[in-house]
């Protein structure tokens, strides 16, 4: 059985950007196996690289510009999408998720990372979800539920 | 011909410069063979802390201010709850500074580390970032990331966790560490030294650029140790030391026309604040082990060359894991006290005879970027009325545009490429870290 880790990013202080974190305090409420570890929070760039030690699977909830109707929930590979060159922004408080995950998937630690992506509706400073969004929570856990069985 | 330059006509503009903290631009112009213009400047918005620590209670300050910096969070609410401390009267015991200096240290080691391993080790290394290290020194950037993990570990355990200390509060800890707490830090310190050694014969091997300029340096100094977290202010430039709270008699704060954050000076038109100004003015308080990084990195002191801040850093990481190995240590032999837990907040026992004597104070520190300064005054009702922060590269902007103003007409006579990759190099030295030194500029309009 591989070990799970699900981490929810975003800013809970700025509307759908905190999806990833209430669909973690929405996970912690159900009877997950005890393989999956999760972890939610405002965190990015390097930071987030300290997480992912010991775990072979990988699942990164987040709210993503994916240009899809708002609502929309897609899960992919992150060898799917468009790398990022790192050389036009780098710092360290600037890194990126996008930085971070290419920075661990060319150290080639074997990480098996599927991205989570919704498509927000609403960004604005505001700490409730958008009712469109809310409306989506229990799609976007049944998403993550099927990637926890296919590992188990 | 004295005035004139090996170029007659030279414009970089670098927006938004990479492998620095926050957004500046680099701005040399040359014209007509007259350098006309050579600055950093800065282009982040303010972000108004201080006005954000007015009107709330000094036993929530440390938790407002640690957000200035995500990677300075520990320095700000160190810097905070001394001001507060100072400002009302609380002291402190022996066993609650001791163990703020051990947490200090491992901000120290993971803020100096990334710099020295993520920003600069890919110009000395060749590379354009982190990222083509990968292929060529795979085993360098592993080690970077393995100890970053377990100096914030190590922050973890101490302060609840790696960013924005949630036990380090004003009167002392909410927590304090077990027995097997700190016998897991320990084992993480003994474990490092391998990585430590590997550290220095990298940056023994990376060729950094000649350059010399006099200026002041300014750090805190203590008569018993390398000053990080207590001491008094002194520069190379006065005799004796000046008290945290008289700090405005060294730092001159002023508005530049080119940066939203202010610029500071004392004696002269600028100073500089970190590693090397530590270094320049502490040398002997260093102890051997991180003496011995010194010979054999080659510097010597005093160092005029700011793009030795770098090599400075790596001594200091030196320092800091062998003094935190002697901190923990210490309190392996003697134990901790834990009847000295405090709550965050007086109690509700303590409140009906809770006194708050009002007052103006000081907290100054040695963070990673240099001397930071929080000063609060606080009413009897323990409400902050007015703050003021001095951010460590907001102390060092003038001295990078003067630097730079030295350094590019020296460099000429090279390609333009390389004069914008000195120049990069230059700033990056300084490890700046923007996004916190933009701060409460005084806008006036035309």
């Amino acid at each position: 059985m591989k070990k799970t880790l699900i981490v929810g990013i975003g800013s809970i202080l700025r509307a759908d950007d905190g999806v990833g974190a209430r669909i973690i305090d929405e996970l912690k409420k159900d009877s997950l196996p005890k393989n999956v570890e999760l972890h939610a929070g405002d965190i990015s760039g390097l930071d987030l690289l300290k997480y992912f030690h010991g775990f072979k699977s990988i699942v990164i909830i987040d709210a993503a510009n994916m240009n899809l109707e708002p609502g929309s929930v897609k899960v992919f590979n992150f060898s799917e999408i468009k790398k990022s060159n790192f050389n036009d922004k780098f710092s360290t408080h600037g890194i990126a998720l996008l930085e971070t995950l290419t920075l661990a998937e060319k150290l080639d630690l074997g990480y098996d990372i599927k991205i989570v992506g919704i498509q927000p509706f609403c960004t604005d400073f505001n700490l409730k979800l958008s009712t469109l969004i809310e409306s989506k929570i229990p799609a976007i856990i049944g998403a993550i539920k099927k990637i926890i069985l296919k590992n188990a | 011909m004295k005035g004139k330059l090996s170029k007659k006509e030279l414009n970089i503009n670098v927006e938004h410069l990479t492998r620095v903290e926050g957004h500046g631009n680099i701005e040399i112009n040359i014209k007509e063979g007259k350098l006309e213009r050579c600055q950093l400047s800065i282009v982040e918005a303010p972000r108004f802390f201080e006005a954000m620590v007015a009107g709330r209670s000094l036993f929530e300050t440390q938790h407002i201010t640690s957000r200035i910096c995500g990677i300075c969070s520990t320095g700000h609410c160190m810097a905070s709850v001394k001001a507060t401390e100072d400002a009302v009267g609380f002291k402190v015991s022996d066993q609650t500074k001791r163990l703020r200096k051990l947490l200090l240290h491992f901000e120290t080691l993971d803020s100096h580390l990334l710099h020295a391993y993520f920003l600069v080790a890919p110009d000395g290394l060749g590379a354009p970032s982190v990222l083509p290290l990968i292929k060529s020194h795979k085993d360098v950037v592993l080690r970077a990331l393995r100890m970053k993990r377990q100096y914030n570990d190590m922050c973890s355990i101490l302060a609840g966790r790696h960013t924005h200390p949630i036990s380090v509060c004003s009167r002392g800890w909410t927590k304090l560490p077990t027995k097997k707490d700190l016998e897991t830090i320990k084992r993480i310190l003994l474990s490092q030294v391998d990585d430590l050694n590997a550290t220095v014969k990298i940056f023994k091997s990376i060729k950094l650029p000649d350059f010399i300029r006099e200026t002041e340096y300014v750090a805190l100094t203590h008569p018993d140790e390398y000053a990080f977290y207590e001491g008094e202010i002194t520069t190379t430039d006065i005799d004796g030391t000046v008290k945290c709270r008289d700090y405005k008699k060294v730092v001159h704060e002023f508005d530049s026309a080119h940066s939203t954050a202010k610029h500071s000076k004392n004696k002269r038109d600028s100073y500089m604040v970190g590693a090397l100004a530590r270094i320049n003015i502490n040398f002997d308080k260093l102890n051997d082990e991180a003496k011995g990084v010194a010979k054999a990195l080659n510097f010597k002191v005093p160092c005029r060359n700011s793009f030795m801040n770098t090599v400075a850093q790596v001594i200091e990481i030196a320092h800091c894991t062998y003094d935190s190995i002697r901190i923990v240590n210490y309190f392996l032999k003697i134990g901790i006290k834990y009847d000295e837990v405090v709550t965050s907040w007086p109690t509700k026992d303590e409140l009906p005879n809770f006194k708050v004597t009002p007052g103006t104070g000081a907290g100054v520190v040695e963070v990673p970027r240099g001397m930071l300064v929080h000063e609060y005054t606080i009413n009897d009702k323990a409400i902050v009325e007015k703050a003021n922060c001095c951010i460590p590269t907001n102390q060092n902007l003038a001295n990078i545009d003067l630097d730079m103003k030295k350094l590019i007409p020296e460099v000429l006579d090279q390609p333009k490429e390389k004069i914008i990759l000195l120049s990069e190099m230059l700033v990056r030295a300084y490890d700046p870290c923007i996004s916190c030194s933009a701060h409460m500029l005084d806008v006036k309009f035309v």
